[in-house]
């Protein structure tokens, strides 16, 4: 009896080791996820647009990681730039992986550019469809660019990370405060929430330096829907496809080599409805309290003096009331300045008066751009400001508020704005220069002296 | 003559037989200890682990905005449940409910409403198991099959299951903070994205509609009948009360929690399209260059929770039909439930099918099943003022002095 | 007299048959040739002499060359016995063994048998066997004495403050020291015999009236359960008193140090010696011996949080790192920051091996090189250290069989693993690693999951002796102040609850009680009474 059980224990034995044994050796094949890195395709950033025989053409930005990884001197550059068109992004993803030669992963994307004219058609099934697959993250930046998406990810060729470049850039955003800064998942809650219009920030083309303007002259005119946009499509700055129309600048622009963030998208549902430029920006974002900080920089009449004001956001307050069937917004911006640069010729800023008075002035162009842009968006039928959030807000039931019409509310109501601004400090100076030339420089007397009066 | 666990009082430590020798009396299976902070954190783990998975976007999809009014009302129900559930066994201190069941209603009935509790929490732990499994498939693992996801969960079940619930409460206790320290950085992380605009209006649907859906959605916490359970495990009977409700408690926070912030982050539509809330909150973190796309840490939060609410589901099923079958310990029947559990696991055709499944037929069903069969016993019992024999009242005693049999054990 | 030949081990089982001395001197004399194989066994000596009583008496003695102390037979046995004795044999008042016993004997103790072999059992141990003409009684002297290892460092628990005596092979020398910290005469010692060949004295330790009474009985009735031919060292032990042999979590510390023993001790531990070998057993075992080590009770409380901090997270890397190595860069690449995974990409292009078979690789090969560590020759062990880790790290990057990242994770977990002051802790680490790479290269993080919930599972329904083995965390009875984290030693004043001690107070609720804040707690006023009260700070 001994025996037999021992024989039986043995081959038990003898197959738990086989079993083991090969477990062992099983994962250095590789299981059903595994993937080495090195057999995967990054896409850095990706770029949609309306393509020519398909209705979606997809651009992205391959890593190579030989040449893209800090410290290694790659002779060629950091990025593939790959095109194809196709149905859905999915689809075109795995035809990818048919000819380059790893397999393509989204995981490690960051950036989505949205052409001008694909944006212009609507988007929402792109990005409902975007969610579905689980490579793509909510946090990824949404940019919609001036022209093409596919110019601009074939911009910056010389950088060895050029997703990573437009990563910043849209990081620089906090800080300049001349676009909003989007996510998909931002854009997403926007656009079913109804709370407010979708707005993306906008990239494109660094036209020129004389270009990249003060916003003296106020916002650009901003063309409405369908393309053949008008002069500066985008406003001040970051100009480029839309002049002269939209298709010639994608297929004739040679490598760009410069990209600037500036600027909103704003979208009716999912259709580009309007482009702001940045100075308009600016004050958007001081309307919806999401400013961190910016400069704003414009001559004020009283004194005639050229200031650059560094602004920071404070929370707006904004109320509803309803008179009889017109709906009346009072919104307050709010926004505490730093006086920067102050170029005037002269004794100033030395009580607070004075910088009582600037404030005043700069609260009063504040507000005139605020008041325009109101006025525009509410032509359109546009609200990117969250006033919708004050009327859900009365309601009592969810399904009352999706039979709401908003919109037809909004078109008709009356906003008015009103803007406290406060001017705390000056910067490192306490006064001017204004001892040593007093009077002002005669210029004919020669070439001494400071000659636009760098102030404190 | 239901031994008090691994030997009395003192036996705890240095008893000098092991668990399971031939010095325990033959007709009981060897409950472990389970005190009472293990108990809670089983308690509230079991209670609140279905926040990992679609649970949240299914409520939202029903009740809109309003999904925090009704996990409220939910829990004010089953607070109620659990009165009655604690008066019933108050009068039986060392049984668990399977026994009472019998005692009260006689071996036909109550061995049918054992069948009942036992078949629901199988079920139960299946449909967890299934929605665990395909949370991480379409998540994390895309590529894996499901039955190895599965397979690999439940050795991990059945050995828990095995080893009592002693040591699984135990490691309950042990792992609460890693479970609930990542939830808190998880809803913590996302708070930029918080407007709590979006959970107004108030009422998602009319508001007798909402009450409705608490009253029915109460069965979200019928987990809560696995108390009767566990009753012989745990020592001390008086704390027992206020354990189970303050697991209630803690589990309606974490709940009302996660409901709140998955729509105050993704609003009524975006909430209820998603498939799993708390993945897509974890994806939405990014803090600067570093921390960012670490849902994948994520996927251990979900497994100890899923796997814990598992082990301890189909564990009560194991007990309740060991019970039934009159057997002296539930271990010899581990191996063949698995292996049920594992088929049931795989029943339902697609992913919709067991999420409408679990939503529509399992909550419905059990909240009934669970609520309802307490009621009952609850009303037999006070009509025939049964009682356990020999036994006092033991809402405050400690150790019991079991007659009979067991009467060997005393002292140990 | 036993006739037949026995068996060694049988001759000594503990209750075998007795067989009573005779009286015939060279009946004893031949017994003992034959015993003790006198004709082939060089270092036993058989000392035949004469008593100088009048007239003189036969005696001889037994013992074994090397185990006693020559200076003793020669000046408290034999010169007594032959020249000092004027004893009247015809005195028939007292018996002569009695009067040598007492009278002329300066023995600091001594025995008297009745059976061979109780004579045999004391030979054995180096003391000395007196057998004379006509007495049916041996008498057994102390004449113990071996060359041994002089107390010295422990070898294996180093610590930079604190007692740096380890135990040495001598069981008396090694309770000397634990009986030296622990002044009471409640510490009681009892002396068991394990072994039939080896006849190991085990010394089990413990404090009457504190240790609880079913805890020693359990560890005794274990002990004394053991019915085997050799016990050499205390890990043998081990085995075979511990309740799970197959787990790879180690149920008793094992520890070569003094002070740790008698902490251990005073606590309400028991703690368990045997001859012949320095390492002490203290039974029972919980899981946060596995952070514990005794520096951090003699540092200050900042200190010792650090590094209990740091052994905790040095814990966790050494179990997990490679591990999750593997599943980040296999399964989740996503969780690498891009710069970082570009990078980690870059340095893999050309390294054949997928990732798991270059940690295995890595892996074993710093075990190798650890183990030889251990066996190598003191003066090139340092040098083969540096040449293994250094040369062939480097090599095998440069070779690109691994990657550089690689090297660097290994080493750390490798490193992270001497963190741990128990030396079976670190074993049970090792091993675990292996597995969890394994889990991990098959499925991820999910596999590690499991790994993770596996083993804590298994750790809850542990006891050793009969305590759960995740006390006191796990079933918490009472808050304790010192599971990883350690609190202030004045906060410490009760013992560890699951051990049940008779007496569980160890200290006031008060100890600094010079400390005006001490004194406000008490409820007098802050400046009055008390020793160190001097007006100033």
């Amino acid at each position: 009896m001994g025996d037999e059980r021992k024989g039986f224990r043995r081959s038990v034995r003898l197959a738990a080791l086989a079993l083991i044994m090969s477990l062992v050796v099983l994962p250095a094949g590789g299981c059903w996820d595994h993937k080495e890195l090195e057999d995967v395709a990054f896409v850095l950033a990706m770029g949609l647009d309306k393509g020519e025989r398909a209705p979606l053409r997809v651009t992205v930005q391959v890593a190579v990681p030989t040449q893209i990884a800090p410290g290694r001197s790659g002779a060629g550059p950091g990025v593939v730039t790959e095109t194809v068109e196709g149905y859905t992004i999915d689809q075109v993803m795995t035809y990818m992986s048919s000819f380059h030669h790893k397999r393509m992963s989204l995981e490690h994307n960051k950036i989505i550019v949205f052409g001008k004219d694909l944006a212009m058609e609507g988007i929402h099934h792109l990005i409902a469809e975007a969610l579905r697959d689980r490579e793509i993250r909510r946090s990824n930046y949404i940019l919609v660019s001036t022209g093409t998406a596919a110019e601009i990810l074939q911009a910056l060729s010389s950088e060895r990370n050029p997703a990573a470049a437009i990563e910043e850039l849209v990081q620089l955003t906090v800080f300049t405060g001349l676009a909003p800064r989007t996510n998909l998942h931002e854009w997403l809650s926007a656009y079913e929430g109804r709370l407010r219009a979708p707005v993306a920030p906008v990239i494109g083309p660094l036209r020129s330096p004389r270009q990249s303007g003060l916003g003296q002259e106020g916002g650009g005119d901003s063309g409405d829907g369908s393309g053949g946009g008008d002069g500066d499509g985008a406003g001040q700055g970051a100009g480029g496809g839309g002049a002269g129309g939209g298709g010639t600048a994608a297929a004739t622009c040679p490598g760009i080599s410069r990209l600037q963030v500036m600027g909103t998208a704003v979208f009716r549902g999912d259709f580009l409805v309007d482009l702001m430029s940045g100075e308009e920006s600016q004050v958007y974002l001081m309307m919806t309290g999401e400013l961190k900080r910016t400069d704003m920089t414009l001559h004020i009449q009283n004194p005639s003096a050229m200031v650059t004001v560094r602004l920071k956001g404070e929370q707006p307050r904004r109320r509803l009331t309803y008179e009889g069937s017109t709906a009346k917004i009072k919104q307050t911006i709010v926004f505490e300045g730093d006086i920067t640069q102050f170029v005037y010729l002269g004794k100033y800023l030395t009580t607070q008066q004075d910088l009582n008075n600037v404030a005043r002035q700069v609260g009063e162009h504040v507000r005139g751009i605020a008041q325009e842009l109101v006025a525009r968006m509410q032509g359109l039928g546009v609200d990117p400001f969250e006033y919708a959030a004050l009327a859900r807000r009365r309601l009592s039931t969810y399904e009352e508020w999706k039979k709401f019409d908003w919109p037809a509310v909004y078109r008709r109501a009356e906003v008015s704005i009103e803007v406290k601004s406060f001017i705390r400090r000056i910067g490192a100076t306490l006064q001017s220069l204004h001892e040593i030339f007093p009077e002002g420089i005669n210029k004919e007397e020669g070439q001494g002296g400071p000659s636009d009066g760098t102030g404190p | 003559m239901m031994a008090d666990g691994a030997g009395g009082r003192d036996g705890e430590a240095f008893p000098g037989v092991r668990p399971g020798s031939e010095e325990f009396p033959a007709m009981s299976p060897e409950w472990g200890h389970v005190g009472p902070a293990e108990f809670v954190a089983i308690l509230t783990i079991l209670l609140a682990g279905k926040i990992f998975l679609t649970f949240p976007a299914t409520l939202t999809d029903r009740a809109k905005t309003s999904g925090w009014i009704v996990t409220t009302v939910g829990a004010m129900l089953a607070a109620v449940g659990v009165l009655i559930i604690i008066s019933l066994m108050n009068r039986f201190p060392d049984y668990s409910l399977a026994r009472v069941s019998v005692l009260l209603t006689g071996p036909i009935i109550g061995s049918v409403f054992n069948i009942l509790l036992s078949l629901f929490f199988l079920v139960l732990a299946a449909a967890v198991l299934r929605e665990a499994a395909e949370t991480l498939v379409i998540g994390i693992l895309p590529l894996t099959p499901l039955s190895v996801l599965i397979a690999v969960m439940l050795i991990v079940v059945a050995y828990g299951t095995y080893l009592g619930i002693e040591a699984v409460s135990r490691t309950a206790f042990l792992l609460a903070p890693w479970l609930l320290v990542p939830l808190a950085a998880i809803i913590l992380s996302d708070i930029r994205y918080f407007d709590l605009a979006r959970l107004t209006p108030i009422w998602g649907t009319r508001p007798a509609h909402i009450l409705w859906l608490g009253v029915v959605r109460s069965s979200i916490y019928a987990e809560v009948v696995a108390v009767a359970f566990l009753y012989p495990a745990l020592r001390r009977k008086k704390p027992i009360l206020g354990g189970t409700i303050l697991s209630l408690g803690l589990a309606w926070f974490i709940i009302t929690a996660v409901i709140v912030s998955v729509v105050a982050i993704g609003d009524v539509g975006g909430a209820s399209r998603t498939a799993f809330p708390i993945y897509f909150m974890a994806r939405l973190i990014h803090f600067g260059r570093f921390i960012q796309r670490v849902e994948a840490i994520f996927v251990f939060l979900w497994f100890f929770s899923a796997a814990l609410n598992v082990t301890v589901t189909f564990y009560i099923a194991n007990v309740a039909l060991s019970e039934t079958l009159h057997l002296p310990n539930y271990r010899p029947l581990v191996p063949a439930m698995s292996i049920i559990l594992y088929t049931a696991a795989f029943l339902a055709p697609s992913f919709i099918a067991v999420i409408n499944f679990e939503a529509d037929v399992l909550r419905v069903f059990g909240g009934l099943i669970c609520m309802g069969i307490p009621l009952i016993l609850l009303i037999v019992a006070v009509v025939t003022r049964k009682r356990q024999p020999g036994a006092m009242d033991r809402s405050d005693g400690d150790n019991p002095r079991p007659s009979g049999k067991g009467a060997a054990m005393d002292g140990r | 007299m036993p006739t037949a030949p026995i068996s060694p081990t049988e001759l000594f089982a503990p209750d075998g048959p007795r067989t009573p001395i005779q009286k015939d001197y060279d009946v004893n004399l031949r017994w003992a040739q034959e015993t003790f194989h006198k004709d082939i066994n060089s270092d036993l000596v058989i000392r035949e002499f004469e008593i100088g009583t009048r007239p003189s008496t036969r005696a001889f003695l037994l013992y074994y060359d090397g185990l006693v102390i020559k200076e003793v037979i020669w000046e408290g046995i034999l010169q007594p016995l032959m020249l000092l004795s004027e004893i009247d044999k015809t005195d028939r008042r007292r018996d002569l063994l009695d009067v040598i016993g007492h009278r002329l004997l300066p023995s600091d103790k001594y025995e008297r048998g009745t059976d061979y072999e109780t004579a045999i059992d004391h030979v054995l141990v180096g003391e000395t066997a007196l057998f004379v003409d006509g007495e049916a009684a041996v008498l057994l002297l102390e004449t113990k004495g071996w060359q041994h290892r002089s107390v010295e460092r422990a070898q294996s628990e180093m610590v930079v403050r604190g007692p740096l005596e380890g135990f040495t092979e001598a069981l008396r020398t090694n309770t000397a020291l634990v009986r030296r910290r622990l002044k009471s005469p409640d510490f009681v010692i009892e002396g068991l015999k394990v072994g039939r060949l080896s006849r190991s004295d085990v010394a089990l330790m413990y404090i009457k009236g504190l240790t609880n009474e079913k805890l020693v009985d359990e560890v005794r009735r274990r002990i004394q359960a053991i019915d085997v031919d050799y016990v050499p060292e205390s890990g043998m032990l081990e085995q075979y008193i511990e309740d799970f042999p197959y787990t790879v979590f180690p149920q008793v510390t094992s520890t070569e140090r003094p002070d740790r023993v008698s902490a251990f001790l005073s606590e309400g531990y028991v703690a368990i010696m045997v001859n012949d070998n320095p390492w002490t057993i203290i039974a029972p075992m919980t899981f946060t011996t596995f952070f514990h080590s005794p520096e951090d009770y003699y540092l200050r409380w900042p200190y010792a949080n650090f590094l209990r901090a740091l052994r905790f997270v040095a814990i966790l890397i050494t179990l997990f790192l490679p591990a999750a190595y593997i599943a980040v860069t296999s399964y989740h690449q996503e969780m690498l920051p891009t710069d970082l995974m570009m990078a980690i990409a870059a340095s893999r292009q050309g390294v054949p091996f997928p990732v798991f078979l270059e940690v295995l690789l890595m892996d074993v090969a710093f075990e190798l090189i650890r183990e030889a560590g251990v066996r190598i020759p003191n003066v090139i062990g340092p040098t083969i250290g540096i040449v293994g880790a250094i040369v062939l790290g480097q090599a095998a990057v440069a070779a690109n069989i691994v990657s550089p990242i690689l090297v660097i994770i290994i080493a750390i977990a490798a490193l992270a693993s001497f963190v741990v002051p128990n030396f079976s802790a670190s074993f049970a680490l090792r091993v675990l690693r292996f597995p969890f790479e394994f889990l991990a290269a098959v499925l991820g993080f999910y596999g590690m999951a499991a790994g993770m919930l596996f083993i804590a599972m298994h750790l809850a329904s542990l006891r050793s002796f009969g305590v759960p083995y995740l006390s006191p965390v796990a079933p918490l009875r009472e808050p304790s102040s010192d599971i990883v984290m350690r609190g202030q030693i004045w906060t410490m004043w009760h013992r560890p609850p699951f051990l049940r001690q008779r007496d569980k107070i160890r200290q006031d609720r008060v100890v600094r009680k010079w400390s005006p804040g001490a004194r406000v707690a008490e409820g007098k006023a802050p400046g009055q009474g008390g020793p160190g009260q001097g007006g100033t700070r």
